[in-house]
């Protein structure tokens, strides 16, 4: 009788912080349904989305608005929570309040919309065709800085989207990777800006060799002196060991050349604070290269003296020190 | 494998986009970020993508600011810009049409820009009445000008009554307004003729009985007014027209008696007003037309005059001397024997008492002489008007 009460008390205040962590965590289901979903989500099974969420999420969708049916809708978000099993790893089953946040954090009008291009739902490329033709258009020609590179680019990232690839008898479209973590059209453009850099990438090597200025052989490296050596090895254990943010903003602003204010916009700052930050992080190498120099055995004098050596006479290659990412931290996930 | 120069490790454009639109948690966000770092790649398409979000932003039409209402004068003005031309060339043709018109008057411009006095107006049209003019101050051409230049024929018409009332009727000047008033009050039949204003000029037509004891009157207002003679160049006169009547040998049976009881304020200007307005005033519309041999040969308006005998010599306004045997002779000018510009003639009698040629009778004039005096104060003198000696 008494366990019986505990066990009575304890789903009472699970309940209790379900429904308090549901309504401040996504605050879009009704107190009664939440109270359901709380009860019933820790039954819920993985990868089904609660049914009182998803007549939630077909309310607050546009979906009916471009003719999309209710039971699409359905088909589409099942599929979208089967394939990222609502943000969580897999095989494990997320309560009605994770499923909840995790569609809040998505941008599910455009997913759906995405998804049912992808499956070939001719109003809802009536609906993608109004809404992202020219923002795609003007934004390929800006990406590669030509009004007809960029005609064409669209064209063939439009013809890659429509599906004109078929794969294992069956279309695929890259909008199947879309996510909905970040905007549609913000994914668009990035998927533009990829496919012209690889592009890019892949017709340089394509120039003629007439134009091609094959460099001289390098002499042979002439023994550097030990100063230089020391001072390149401390270089290169400095930058190594700085956090990924500053060498992003070393790479960007040193190797790229972008301005503070492009990368402001790209890391979401102010550009001011872009400023102080890179000086912040030029002193800190300064002195982090000098006690490495002191590391080496140098006294303190003579590793300042050494930081006096024109950076020319230095043998460091720093895009291959900046840009040497770790391995193994992302997949590319083709999705074609 | 070398991840600097054969990158097969990168973040799906999802990740990319959720990075710069900062919809990444923060371990994935710490990831890409731990990529791009050391990706030129990755980079290169993060600020590629950037680019064009900027570049969508500028592109984007700003909706243009609702139209603020113009305020109601400048759509005025805006519709009125192109109709000034019209607008001028129709005043102008106004202006032009106006200066025609005027200059066609009878009386001048300035006629129809002045206010003629009530009184003036209401006159009753007497065709052989003169004007009663005494605007025009012989001694002083100088100082109106204007008055003497615009309006020649009154200042002829003042000194030719003159002239006439001396020969036919001497004795009979009144030029003193109380005396005018007395005598307009004592004339018979005058009683009821505008007793209560004094400013109206009457015209009377005193029966014969009557006409004895009325120059009778008529004297001693002579007499008081010889006591006053400062005055009388500037006071009204009393223009009868009976002298007219009898120079021009007809039966005085029957005067007709034009008395100016008007104070002089009613017709000199007041000490404000400009000389236009004494111009205006001195040639009124409605009196009678001005006898064309009251204009001297030159044209100009008689300055002064005096007459001795039949003879008569006259001053015009630009210092020219005429002369006439007879009042029904021609003017012929005198050749000139002076020096300066004359500004006056008299007539003098035999003994040597001179008496201004306006507005006085000289004594004995069969015996008097002529004199003139230019602006320098030298005279001549001269028994025929044409032959002139200096004094």
């Amino acid at each position: 009788m008494t366990q019986e009460r505990r066990q009575t008390g304890s789903l009472q205040l699970f309940f209790l912080k379900g429904v308090v962590a549901y309504r401040w965590g996504v605050g879009v289901t009704p107190i009664q349904s939440v109270g359901e979903g709380a009860t019933s989500g820790m039954n819920a099974a993985p990868d089904t989305v609660h049914r009182v969420l998803l007549d939630q999420l077909w309310q607050q969708c546009d979906a009916s608005g471009w003719g999309l049916s209710e039971a699409e809708f359905r088909s589409i978000v099942d599929n979208l929570a089967a394939t990222e099993n609502f943000g969580l790893p897999r095989n494990v089953g997320a309560t009605v309040h994770q499923q909840g946040a995790w569609f809040a954090g998505l941008k599910l009008n455009e997913v759906v919309l995405a998804r049912a291009c992808a499956a070939g739902n001719e109003r809802a490329w009536e609906r993608f065709v109004a809404l992202y033709e020219q923002p795609l258009q003007r934004a390929a020609i800006a990406i590669s800085g030509n009004e007809t590179v960029g005609r064409d680019l669209a064209g063939q990232l439009y013809a890659e989207l429509y599906g004109l690839t078929e794969r294992e008898g069956r279309r695929r479209s890259p909008l199947e990777s879309y996510k909905g973590r970040g905007s549609l059209l913000g994914w668009l453009r990035t998927t533009l800006a990829q496919r012209h850099v690889d592009h890019f990438r892949a017709t340089r090597r394509e120039e003629p060799l007439a134009e091609y200025d094959a460099p001289a052989t390098d002499p042979a490296p002439e023994p550097q002196a030990p100063e230089l050596k020391r001072l390149g090895g401390a270089v290169e254990a400095a930058l190594a060991c700085q956090p990924a943010d500053v060498r992003f903003l070393l790479a960007s602003y040193y190797i790229d050349g972008h301005t503070l204010a492009e990368i402001a916009r790209v890391t979401g700052v102010h550009e001011a604070t872009v400023s102080r930050k890179l000086h912040r992080a030029v002193d800190g190498l300064r002195k982090l290269v000098v006690r490495n120099l002191e590391g080496t055995g140098l006294s303190r004098r003579a590793a300042l003296e050494a930081m006096g050596i024109d950076p020319r006479d230095l043998d460091i290659n720093l895009k291959r020190v900046l840009q040497n990412p770790r391995p193994g931290t992302f997949q590319e996930k083709a999705a074609l | 494998m070398n991840h600097a120069l054969q990158p097969d490790l990168h973040p799906d454009a999802e990740s990319l986009n959720a990075f710069m639109e900062q919809a990444l948690p923060a371990p994935e966000r710490a990831e890409v970020l731990e990529h791009i770092a050391g990706c030129s790649r990755c980079r290169q398409i993060v600020y590629l993508a950037q680019e064009a979000v900027e570049e969508a932003e500028a592109s984007v039409t700003i909706p243009p600011a609702p139209a603020r209402a113009e305020p109601w004068y400048r759509k005025w003005s805006l519709h009125w810009q192109m109709a000034w031309v019209p607008a001028a060339a129709i005043a102008m043709v106004v202006a032009v049409a106006v200066v025609v018109h005027l200059r066609h008057l009878p009386g001048g411009g300035e006629v129809a820009k002045a206010t003629l006095p009530a009184q003036i107006a209401e006159q009753p049209s007497i065709p052989e009445k003169p004007a009663p003019k005494a605007l025009v101050q012989p001694s002083e051409p100088a100082t109106e000008p204007k008055t003497a230049k615009k309006s020649p024929a009154p200042a002829m018409q003042a000194s030719s009554l003159e002239q006439l009332s001396e020969k036919a009727s001497p004795g009979t000047w009144a030029s003193e307004a109380g005396a005018a008033d007395s005598l307009r009050a004592e004339a018979p039949g005058a009683a009821g003729a505008a007793p209560e204003a004094p400013a109206n000029v009457a015209a009377e037509t005193p029966p014969e009985p009557a006409v004895a004891a009325w120059q009778e009157q008529r004297m001693q207002a002579e007499a008081a007014k010889s006591a006053r003679s400062s005055q009388a160049r500037l006071g009204t006169k009393m223009d009868e027209f009976e002298t007219r009547r009898e120079f021009a040998g007809k039966a005085a049976t029957a005067s007709r008696t034009v008395t100016k009881s008007a104070s002089q304020e009613d017709f000199e200007p007041a000490p404000g007003r400009s000389p236009m307005y004494s111009a205006a005033v001195s040639t009124p519309r409605d009196l009678p037309a001005q006898p064309a041999a009251a204009k001297l040969p030159s044209g100009l308006a008689v300055v002064s005059s005096a007459t001795v005998g039949r003879r008569t010599v006259a001053l015009d306004a630009a210092g020219a001397l005429y002369r006439k045997d007879s009042p029904t002779g021609k003017w012929e000018p005198v050749a000139r024997q002076w020096t300066g510009r004359l500004v006056e003639v008299k007539a003098a009698t035999a003994a040597g008492s001179t008496k201004a040629a306006e507005g006085e009778r000289p004594e004995g004039a069969a015996a008097g002489r002529f004199e003139i005096a230019n602006a320098s104060g030298q005279g001549w003198v001269s028994q025929d008007g044409k032959t002139w000696v200096a004094r």
